[in-house]
């Protein structure tokens, strides 16, 4: 029977984007009859035991998807420190397949097909693990994941990336390879070049309102001497 | 003039210590202040994610307590180069260098404009130090050092250093001082 393994990649844990889509992705294989596992990769990292734990897993699945997000153009820290371990290990990967899903606040996908993928596509080749293509979803925060808001949770502004991930858990099902996805994650309109600017212009207020609740100046300048 | 090193060796690593060495050689000799951090010797908590950094205590990273990534934060703001030292990973940078770079963030604001079709955040200093970037290549590979040329280049878009270098040493490539400051001389740094 295949074993999925769900390693979500990002140091929030769970109140994540990444866990949201993995959940979602989940369900959906669960409901197929495959079996599957969720590993939170930072918690993982904790003791030598928890990562001998996750190196067993990933021995003992077929499909590993690694949900992560993306921070300063590439893998977070927790993400490399991943990798760098498995390739330390050394292990047999060449029969198992190896999908990465990246997701970025960012409104662009160039943000994340740049580098991260590549990073990823070079991974695999090192350590051996067989390509069964990629998912890059920009304006991940959108999907609320942060809040622990879970895919099922949203409304309509979630249909696109719903209906994404259920190609992607078909693809997953029927052990269909799949290409370099970077797919548009919301409804048109978000990708109008006439709203790009005004749509910044709201992501910062957001923050600089947030910050003032907190009673704190968004633009502070510590440090400086 | 202000630098900071930050080595992003593994344990066990040791061939990025003469490069290392060399650059603060020269900087000396150039009456520049160098300060280094070898990554792997120093107590860093990785960043959490939690964006305290942004909203709860804007520039300081208050997520995490009881290390020196702070102190590495306020050298960074306050320097005019920051240089990288990395074995190339996978066509990135090591674990060891990422988890400080992962730290910088408040260093920025959260929120964005648009530079040429694509969001990046916006700055929240005046200026920003110049970025060196030197990776170790484990085996000549060069699809690894495209990916690292480009990384850093869209770290530079980012992170808006005025003048950003990359540079590549093979992994049992001498290291030779006039090397050293010829790669410093073309980072044209205003002093």
């Amino acid at each position: 029977m295949t074993k999925v393994l769900f390693l979500i990649g990002s140091p929030r844990g769970k109140k994540s984007t990444s866990f949201s889509f993995g959940k979602y992705l989940d369900e959906k294989l669960l409901e197929k009859g495959l079996e599957t596992s969720t590993l939170i990769v930072r918690s993982q990292l904790a003791s030598d035991e928890k990562i001998t734990q996750m190196m067993n897993e990933i021995e003992v699945s077929d499909t590993i998807i690694l949900i992560t997000p993306l921070y300063g153009d590439c893998q977070p820290y927790i993400v490399i420190k991943l990798m760098e371990l498995i390739a330390a290990k050394k292990m047999n990967l060449e029969e198992k397949r190896f999908l990465p899903i990246v997701n970025s606040g960012l409104g662009e996908v160039v943000q994340i097909s740049a580098v991260s993928i590549p990073i990823y596509h070079k991974f695999a080749k090192t350590v051996g693990f067989k390509w069964a293509g990629s998912l890059a979803a920009q304006a991940g925060e959108m999907f609320k994941g942060r809040y622990g808001k879970q895919m099922q949770d949203l409304g309509k502004e979630a249909d696109i990336m719903r209906g994404i991930l259920d190609d992607l858990a078909d693809a997953i099902i029927s052990k269909t390879d799949l290409p370099d996805m970077a797919p548009r994650t919301l409804p048109g309109m978000f990708y109008w070049k006439i709203l790009q600017k005004p749509i910044a212009k709201m992501n910062t207020n957001s923050w600089r309102k947030v910050a003032k609740r907190n009673g704190q100046d968004v633009d502070a300048r510590p440090y400086l001497e | 003039m202000n630098v900071v090193i930050l080595n992003g060796s593994l344990k066990h690593q040791t061939e990025l210590a003469p490069i290392q060495a060399a650059l603060e050689d020269e900087f000396k000799s150039q009456d520049m202040k160098t300060d280094s951090f070898i990554m792997n010797q120093i107590k860093i908590i990785s960043c959490t994610g939690c964006f305290k950094c942004w909203d709860t205590t804007p520039g300081i990273c208050t997520g995490v307590k009881g290390d020196v990534g702070e102190e590495i934060k306020k050298k960074v703001v306050n320097s005019d180069l920051l240089v990288f030292l990395t074995p190339i990973t996978f066509g990135g940078y090591s674990s060891e260098l990422k988890k400080i770079i992962d730290r910088l963030l408040g260093t920025l604001l959260p929120g964005v404009q648009i530079i040429n079709g694509e969001s990046h955040h916006l700055k929240r200093y005046d200026s920003y130090p110049s970025i060196l970037a030197i990776g170790i290549s484990e085996n000549s590979d060069e699809e690894e050092g495209h990916l690292f040329r480009k990384l850093v280049y869209r770290n530079s878009l980012n992170y808006f250093p005025p003048v950003h270098k990359i540079f590549i040493f093979q992994k049992d490539e001498k290291v030779r001082q006039e090397k050293i400051k010829q790669m410093i001389d073309e980072m044209e740094l205003k002093k």
